[in-house]
């Protein structure tokens, strides 16, 4: 992947985010002397922006050894202190004999912190923190959006850096570099249009001169869509031709995982396909399903990369000319949004009742509505009500 | 409405805003130096919600971008991006650099020189 091809090895090689470089160099040369109070640096910024790459650059930069774990995949305060015993100061001499990592300066790397919570995911924070006091390690955290509330503690404690999306400038940049570097013939008129179609995505704009690259024309939609509805994404990755475009159609969704595998199955439940091949498909699903449930169960977030893989072969294996999905709002929802205005209504006219006769609600709904109901039902003219409102109340009654 | 032109790190004083906007002031993300009395912007600055703080004072603080290779000032009304651009980067490329021939090595030694001044510091 040209992605990690790519990935700057020293700090001048991350382009853009200038701002964000020199602030985290100045507070790396800081903590190198221990002049700072933060415990460690928190990188905010949306995806793309280079959070890992200037993580990494540093870390080569300033002679630190690199790891980095996805807080995806180890949220819980043991898997956090599983993974990382070995490198901080509470080892036993097992761990130690088994550790795999010299004791020198070490640089964590802890990527997506928005999705660890506190309490409910046993503790995951705490251990960050734990970890982070003791400060024999530089812990370097990162999010797309951190929760004010959740993320308070480690909001407080450690020096916010946030990156914003690059300039269609300083995309192309890095476009023109892989080109230069790969012999490519991409005019500039396509490394135009990627690099503004990208909005400030780098990862989005080198997979997408990758796809080029790799003879793919270019898409005429081609956009980060941050609000595709779910029957686009799941029609466009029905007609996807390539394992990769359709990794890269699911992983820039924002629908939900669960949501498109339930979408595909209820396009292949309606479509016209012979029986062995939706049973083929079906069975692929299944497997979805099981993962998906294991993740929801479990917590094994580091199976749901397994799961956008077979997603995408699944979305292969469903011909693209014969399957259209076509989002259908379930029926109950209607019946729902009916009956809240209905009981909205109803009880605006139980109000005014009450104010008007002045008792209270229990005893209008007890004693009174049954013979305004009866006289309604009779056509008698009952004052203060308008002829819709009786009608609601009949149909709440009945 | 007055306009203040500033550069990342570049300190700049406010007329008096009064105690009840400094803290606002404060959680948009604008830095206060103590020591200078002086007023900075950072990464963090939320300029949009600053800029609507200050509105009521008749302030607005507009960044004065420039290149990150050539140093020179970068003029974002001009740019043929500029329906494309959040415009949240402090720094970007003009032009000339970016139709030059070997603009990522420029590029690399612009930062080369500039990271060493910080790690200098």
């Amino acid at each position: 992947m040209w992605v990690e091809k790519y990935r700057p090895k020293t700090l001048a090689e991350v382009v853009g985010n200038e701002q964000a470089k020199s602030e985290f160099v100045k507070w790396l040369s800081d903590w190198k002397k221990r002049k700072v109070k933060e415990l460690g640096v928190f990188f905010i910024g949306p995806q793309g922006v280079g959070k890992t790459s200037l993580a990494y650059a540093a870390a080569n930069d300033f002679g630190y050894q690199f790891i980095e774990l996805n807080a995806s995949d180890v949220r819980t305060e043991s898997a956090i202190l599983r993974k990382l015993a070995p490198i901080s100061g509470t080892i036993s001499l097992d761990s130690f004999s088994s550790s795999e990592f010299i004791r020198k300066d070490i640089m964590v790397f802890l990527d997506e912190v928005d999705g660890i919570y506190g309490h409910s995911d046993r503790g995951g924070l705490g251990a960050i923190m734990e970890l982070a006091r003791q400060r024999n390690i530089l812990l370097i955290l990162s999010a797309n959006f951190p929760d004010a509330v959740k993320h308070k503690e480690l909001l407080k404690n450690f020096k916010r850096i946030y990156l914003h999306p690059l300039s269609p400038r300083q995309i192309l940049i890095i476009l023109k570099r892989i080109c230069e570097t790969e012999h490519l013939n991409i005019s500039a008129d396509i490394l135009q249009k990627i690099s503004m179609k990208s909005r400030g995505d780098a990862r989005f704009a080198i997979n997408t001169l990758h796809m080029v690259a790799m003879g793919h024309p270019l898409p005429e939609d081609l956009e980060v869509n941050l609000t595709t509805p779910l029957a686009k994404t799941v029609n466009d990755l029905i007609q996807c031709k390539d394992h990769m475009e359709a990794i890269n159609k699911i992983s820039y969704s924002l629908s939900r995982i669960d949501e498109i595998y339930r979408a595909l199955s209820e396009a292949i439940a309606n479509s016209n396909l012979d029986t062995s091949k939706r049973a083929e498909i079906f069975d692929l699903i299944s497997k979805i399903d099981v993962f998906m449930r294991k993740i929801a169960k479990k917590g094994q977030w580091k199976i749901l990369r397994e799961v956008i893989y077979l997603l995408a072969s699944t979305s292969l294996l469903i011909p693209g000319d014969r399957v259209r999905y076509v989002e259908k709002i379930p029926d109950y929802v209607f019946s729902k949004v009916i009956y809240k205005s209905r009981s909205e209504k109803f009880n605006e006219i139980i109000n005014s009742l009450k104010r008007r006769l002045h008792c209270s609600r229990r005893k209008i709904v007890q004693y009174m509505l049954p013979y305004l109901a009866f006289l309604a039902k009779n056509n008698r003219r009952i004052s203060g009500l308008s002829k819709d409102d009786i009608n609601v109340m009949l149909s709440v009654l009945t | 409405m007055r306009t203040l032109n500033v550069e990342p790190n570049e300190k700049f004083k406010l007329p008096f805003i009064g105690k009840g906007v400094f803290p606002l002031l404060m959680s948009a993300g604008l830095k206060y130096d103590r020591k200078t009395k002086a007023f900075f912007i950072d990464s963090g600055t939320d300029l949009n919600a600053v800029n609507g703080i200050l509105s009521s004072r008749g302030i607005k603080l507009v960044i004065r971008r420039t290149c990150a290779i050539c140093g020179t000032p970068v003029k974002c009304e001009k740019c043929d991006f500029l329906s494309s651009c959040d415009q949240k980067q402090f720094f970007c490329i003009c032009k000339s650099c970016l139709n030059s021939e070997h603009v990522f090595l420029n590029y690399l030694e612009s930062q080369k020189r500039s990271l060493l001044s910080k790690v200098m510091k």
